[in-house]
C-alpha cells in the first residue's frame, strides 16, 4: 500500500486563534502584529479580502482597510494552542512530527485499514480541530512530505487534497516551481531555476543529473527528485527529540538609532538571553553570528569561530562586539539586532582546576536559579539599564523552529473545555 | 474595537471539578460581572509561576482574566469593547 502523510496547515492561525478567543473579531477584517514597529505576522482572510499580507506594514494595512482592526500578537497564545493540536493529533497516531509552529506532519498509512481511507482520517482531524479549538485546518495527503506539503497549499482555507503516486505526472505538468516553494524548493532557487529555462515541476524532474549538480552542488541531486515527486524521508515520532543546532535572539528597536552605547546595550541583553537558554539546554558554542538590520530593511550578518566553546552572556557579548567593531562606522541607523551561537557541545560538568573559573561557574548558576524564579532579567548587567530605558518588548525575538517536544510551555484550551494540558 | 490593559486584582467566583477551572463571576470597580462565556484558556510561565488565562465574555465586553497558581490571586488583564 502506498504511503499516507498529512500536512496539516492552520489557515492564518495566529489571527484565527485570536478570533476565538475573542468572538467580536469573528469575522471581521484583522490582523496579528507586535507592538511598536513591526509588521503584519497575520492577516485574517477578511483582512486578506483588502489585499493585505503578511509582511505588509501596519500603515500599508490601514491603507488598504481603514476598519481593520489591529490585534497585538502573543506568543503564548500561539505556542498552546499548536500543543493542543498536537494534543489531537496524538490522539491517532505518535508518528506526528511538528514542522512550525502552524504545520505538522503524520503518516495515518497504519490507520488506513478496514475500508477507512486517508482522507476519512483528514476529515475526522479537521472535524476535531474545529469543534474543540474553533480553528480551520488545510490537509494535503500524499505518498511523502514533498507532494502532501504541495496539496496543502492547494485549497486554502479548509482545504483537503490528495495527490496520489499516478496522480503526480499530471500534477507536475502544469505546476511552476514556485509552487514548490515550502515543499523543498526555496525562492532564490526557485528564481535561478527560471532564469535557467526550468519553469515548470516537470522539467525540473525531466532536466539531466549532470545539470542539475553543475549549477546546484549536491543540491541539484535532491532538486532533482524533488521534480519527480520523490521524497524518501519519513516522519518522525513526537517524542523524538532533536537536538538544537543554534540558540539565538533578535530584537527590533523602538525606534531606528545609531548611538552605540544604546546598540552595545541590546546587544549585551539578548546575549545574556541566549546564554541562559543555553545553559538551560546544558549546552556551549563556539560560533557566534552577529546581524544588524537597517532602518531600510537592508543590513548585514557576520560570524566568528572561537577556539573554545562558551556558554557565558559576557563572552558571546565579546564576540559580538569584535564583529561589530570591524564594520564600524556603521552604514545607517539600526532598526534590528540579533545574535546566535552555534557549532553546539554538551557540556559535560567538568569542574574546573582554577578556582576563580570555578566561583564564576557557581555564580552564573545562582543568577540563572534566581532569574528562572523570579522571572527573566530579575538579575542583570548594569547596562542592561539602557536597553531597558530606550524601550523593550515583551518578548525578545526567538530565532529558529519552536521546539515543542517535552517543553512545557503552555496549554490552549478551547471553547467550554476546560482540560489542563500540560 | 478597543482592547485596554488593565492588570487589576478583582474577586472572581469559580467552579472548580473534573480537571477544570470555570469561572462563573468577578467583582471589577465595585460591579459584579456574570460571566456568559469561557471562549479560550491558555497557561503561561512567570519565573516558576503558572499563570492560567481565561477569555470570557459579559455582555458587550470580552475580558481576560488570570489566576496565579503560586498566589492564587486572580487578575483582570485586559477588556476588550467593541
Amino acid at each position: 500500500m502506498e504511503p499516507k502523510i498529512f500536512l496539516i496547515d492552520m489557515n492564518a492561525f495566529f489571527a484565527s486563534v485570536e478570533q476565538s478567543i475573542n468572538p467580536a473579531l469573528r469575522g471581521k477584517p484583522i490582523v496579528v502584529c507586535g507592538e511598536g514597529r513591526t509588521i503584519v505576522t497575520a492577516a485574517s482572510y477578511e483582512a486578506r479580502a483588502f489585499g493585505i499580507k503578511t509582511g505588509s506594514t501596519p500603515c500599508e494595512a490601514k491603507r488598504l482597510c481603514p476598519g481593520v482592526i489591529i490585534v497585538r500578537s502573543d506568543m503564548n497564545k500561539y505556542v498552546g494552542s499548536s500543543l493542543n493540536i498536537h494534543g489531537i493529533l496524538l490522539r491517532f497516531t505518535e508518528l506526528v512530527e511538528p514542522f512550525s509552529i502552524d504545520e505538522c506532519f503524520m503518516d495515518v498509512t497504519s490507520l488506513c485499514r478496514n475500508g477507512k481511507t486517508a482522507a476519512d482520517i483528514a476529515r475526522e482531524i479537521k472535524k476535531l480541530i474545529k469543534a474543540e479549538l474553533n480553528l480551520l485546518c488545510s490537509i494535503g495527503i500524499g505518498p511523502n512530505k514533498v507532494i502532501a506539503k504541495l496539496a496543502s497549499k492547494m485549497q486554502k482555507p479548509d482545504g483537503l487534497v490528495e495527490i496520489t503516486r499516478a496522480d503526480i505526472p499530471g500534477v507536475f505538468e502544469t505546476i511552476p516551481v514556485e509552487k514548490l516553494q515550502g515543499a523543498g524548493v526555496g525562492r532564490k532557487i526557485s528564481e535561478k531555476l527560471n532564469s535557467l529555462g526550468i519553469k515548470t515541476a516537470k522539467e525540473l524532474g525531466q532536466a539531466g543529473e549532470d545539470f542539475m549538480m553543475f549549477h546546484f552542488g549536491i543540491s541539484g541531486w535532491h532538486l532533482k527528485r524533488i521534480g519527480l515527486g520523490e521524497d524518501s524521508s519519513t516522519v518522525k515520532e513526537y517524542s523524538y527529540s532533536e537536538r538544537e543546532k543554534s540558540f539565538g535572539h533578535s530584537h527590533t528597536l523602538p525606534k531606528n538609532t545609531f548611538d552605540l552605547q544604546t546598540i552595545r546595550s541590546y546587544l549585551l541583553m539578548l546575549c545574556e538571553k541566549t546564554a541562559a537558554r543555553l545553559r538551560t539546554a546544558g549546552m556551549s558554542g563556539k560560533t557566534v553570528h552577529f546581524y544588524v538590520r537597517y532602518g531600510d530593511f537592508t543590513g548585514f550578518g557576520r560570524q566568528k569561530s572561537l577556539k573554545h566553546h562558551i556558554n557565558k552572556g559576557l563572552d558571546i557579548f565579546s564576540t559580538a562586539v569584535d564583529i561589530l567593531e570591524d564594520v564600524l562606522p556603521l552604514e545607517k541607523p539600526v532598526r534590528l539586532l540579533g545574535v546566535s551561537i552555534s557549532n553546539l557541545i554538551l557540556e559535560n560538568g567538568q569542574k574546573f582546576l582554577f578556582e576563580d573559573i570555578e566561583r564564576e561557574r557557581k555564580l552564573t548558576g545562582i543568577v540563572d536559579e534566581i532569574n528562572n524564579k523570579y522571572g527573566d532579567f530579575t538579575i542583570k548587567p548594569s547596562s542592561v539599564l539602557i536597553a531597558e530605558n530606550f524601550g523593550i518588548e515583551d518578548r525578545c525575538g526567538l530565532i529558529g523552529k519552536y521546539n515543542f517536544k517535552g517543553r512545557k510551555v503552555s496549554g490552549l484550551i478551547g471553547k467550554n473545555n476546560l482540560k489542563i494540558v500540560e | 474595537m478597543s482592547t485596554e490593559k488593565i492588570g487589576e486584582p478583582i474577586d472572581v467566583g469559580a467552579v472548580f471539578g473534573k480537571n477544570k477551572i470555570r469561572p462563573k463571576w468577578f467583582v471589577w470597580n465595585g460591579r459584579k460581572i456574570d460571566i456568559g462565556e469561557v471562549t479560550y484558556t491558555w497557561k503561561a510561565r512567570e519565573g516558576d509561576s503558572i499563570i492560567r488565562y481565561f477569555a470570557v465574555t459579559g455582555g458587550a465586553t470580552s475580558f481576560e482574566l488570570s489566576l496565579n497558581q503560586k498566589t492564587m490571586c486572580w487578575t483582570l488583564e485586559k477588556t476588550n469593547v467593541e
